[in-house]
């Protein structure tokens, strides 16, 4: 190859290198359009609409005034709603609900843990039908029957409990009849398997909601009956 | 001669022009930077890749809990999720290591395991685990937080209370998670909160749900900006709610034995992988082989590697299931590259380029659990 050729190609790897910088540079401000120049007029109109869409905002919110502490926090006993319609705010919220899986109703109470009213609803049982009372829980316990027989003994007076399941706990509760005041039965069958009888006491926030008595502790008995 | 000459030069330039094109031509093509989508919406697996792996990380994801199998009966045994862990096992991310064996519940409903906060204490600290005390939401609470920490002390995460000081709780999920208590008059319950600002729950051996308690059609979707008003609902009602940050990972792989009722401390430690059932909790398997287990029926396991060698890789796979398992790798956008079939299902062999991240995902193509050992090379 020739001096000439090689100057030639020298010089044209020195424009390929600078020429490839000034496209890489400039290839930004190609791809992206210019920017539009906003007129005195535009600027107005954003203002405009942005302080229309201000008082909007602000009118919607207004009429929750009433929800709202001094403060700016919610009120207690306005939580639910205020949240609610902070929520439906947000659109995506919508496609996160899920249908509800369960439609027959007798299923929806028994998902929602209300046993013996499901059996009333499917007719497995009478509305009128024998219910424990505290006399009956008494009546038993006196009976000095071990922790499992005095749950099926429970059962043979009422098979199904007013609610059952739990959460954290698998519990069946019922309600006893003749006590106004809601005492109540609950059986803990599985997890730190107990019974206690729930005598309603205070507002359970100040003060005890419930004097909690435990029957069973498996099959140890831990109650000397007064009541 | 010199009309050769001028000839020559013309061509050398415009080979030279041409140069100067491409060059310019592929100044405009390159990338400037990597184009990772980071919602992960693009390849065959959509919603939970990331280039980093969080292992805190969470999502709603019902259909990997809640079961659609045929009906089970009492006494049955079941590798199903749903009745290996409880509201506590949910949050926590406790499994039953095995099977559940289905247990009537009262009224007819089967239960199957409900972990218990202060099952995992550890065997010097058995005693001090506190048997909570119902009727005042207020000291349920502190028995069962006391129990929580007994359980993070043996297990090796903390637990601290986190009070929101707005009326909308704080997202976390990048290093810690966010769960909320309720401590009520008969029960307690836990939530657990996802890293888009929902929250969801499973009561006791029932389904998974991002929806308050109540009766169908007044179900609200749980949020950061509802949960403090919506966790004590239903029997819960009137019941104690506190927020505690937890350093415990949201992976499910974490299970143990169930020794619940036989006075001996619960085994936490028979994991033989901790890798995650999403992208994000991918773990690094830059070895030879890697040993683990599918956890129940709808385990997924995600490793990722780390590819120093361009080359054709052979995974093979080892398993001691009969009905086998699903070996497929992923780049590191989701895409699917190669899985075992019905030919071979014992192998899979795939280029794979250096200075590139791979997936590895182990699927169960059974019902049951598990082992397997991978091999790569």
């Amino acid at each position: 190859m020739k001096k000439s050729h090689i100057i030639i190609l020298a010089a044209t790897a020195v424009l390929l290198i600078a020429g490839s910088l000034a496209v890489w540079t400039l290839a930004d401000r190609w791809a992206a359009p210019p920017a539009p120049i906003q007129t005195a007029d535009k600027e107005n109109e954003a203002e405009e609409r942005q302080k229309l869409e201000q008082q909007r905002y602000e009118e919607y919110w207004s009429q929750f005034a009433y929800m709202l502490n001094p403060d700016g926090s919610v009120k207690e006993e306005f939580l639910n709603d205020y949240y609610a319609i902070i929520d439906a705010q947000n659109p995506e919220l919508e496609e996160r609900r899920q249908p509800p899986v369960i439609t027959d109703p007798i299923d929806a109470l028994k998902a929602s843990g209300y046993i013996w009213q499901a059996a009333v609803a499917s007719g497995e049982i009478p509305a009128d039908s024998r219910r424990l009372t505290l006399a009956d829980v008494q009546a038993l316990y006196a009976r000095n029957l071990p922790f499992q027989e005095f749950i099926e003994a429970v059962s043979a007076i009422q098979p199904y409990p007013d609610w059952g399941y739990g959460s954290g706990q698998t519990l069946m509760i019922y309600w006893l009849q003749g006590t106004e005041d809601g005492t109540r039965l609950i059986i803990y069958p599985f997890e730190n398997p107990r019974i206690t009888l729930y005598f309603p006491k205070g507002d359970g926030i100040e003060s005890p909601r419930y004097e909690v008595v435990t029957l069973y502790q498996l099959n140890v008995r831990y109650y000397e009956w007064n009541h | 001669m010199v009309c050769c000459k001028v000839k020559k030069q013309i061509f050398v330039w415009m080979l030279s022009l041409l140069l100067l094109l491409a060059a310019s031509l592929g100044c405009f093509a390159a990338p400037t930077s990597l184009d990772i989508d980071p919602a992960g919406q693009a390849g065959s697996r959509s919603g939970s890749f990331s280039g980093t792996p969080n292992p805190f990380y969470s999502e709603y994801d019902p259909d990997k809990f809640n079961y659609s199998g045929p009906a089970l009966a009492v006494g049955d045994q079941t590798d199903a999720i749903q009745f290996k862990m409880n509201c506590y096992g949910y949050a926590l991310r406790f499994v039953l290591f095995g099977q559940a064996t289905m247990t009537l519940a009262p009224g007819g409903g089967l239960a199957g395991c409900l972990q218990q906060p202060g099952d995992f204490a550890s065997a010097a600290d058995r005693s001090l685990v506190r048997t909570p005390v119902y009727g005042i939401p207020a000291d349920t609470m502190a028995d069962l937080v006391y129990n929580m920490q007994l359980d993070a002390s043996r297990l090796g995460y903390s637990v601290v209370e986190y009070v929101p000081d707005t009326s909308v709780v704080a997202q976390f999920g990048s290093y810690n998670r966010l769960i909320a208590v309720v401590a009520g008059t008969c029960d307690y319950h836990f939530y657990m909160q996802h890293n888009d600002g929902t929250w969801s729950h499973k009561p006791g051996s029932s389904y998974v749900t991002n929806l308050s308690f109540g009766a169908p059609g007044s179900q609200q979707v749980l949020t950061n900006s509802n949960i403090r008003s919506l966790a004590a609902t239903g029997i819960y009602t009137g019941g104690c709610v506190k927020f505690f940050v937890v350093t415990r990972d949201a992976v499910l792989d974490h299970p143990h034995f169930n020794t619940a009722g036989a006075g001996l401390p619960q085994h936490l430690f028979a994991e033989d992988d901790v890798a995650g059932d999403y992208f994000c909790q991918a773990v690094s398997a830059n070895a030879a082989y890697v040993t683990g287990r599918l956890d129940f029926s709808t385990d997924e396991d995600i490793f990722y590697y780390d590819i120093v060698y361009s080359g054709l890789y052979y995974v093979w796979i080892t398993t001691d299931s009969w009905e086998g398992i699903s070996c497929e790798i992923y780049d590191m956008y989701g895409t699917l590259l190669a899985q075992n079939s019905g030919d071979d299902m014992f192998c899979v062999e795939q280029y794979l380029s250096s200075g590139l991240r791979y997936y590895l995902l182990v699927r169960n193509l059974g019902v049951l659990t598990s082992g397997y050992l991978i091999e790569i090379y």
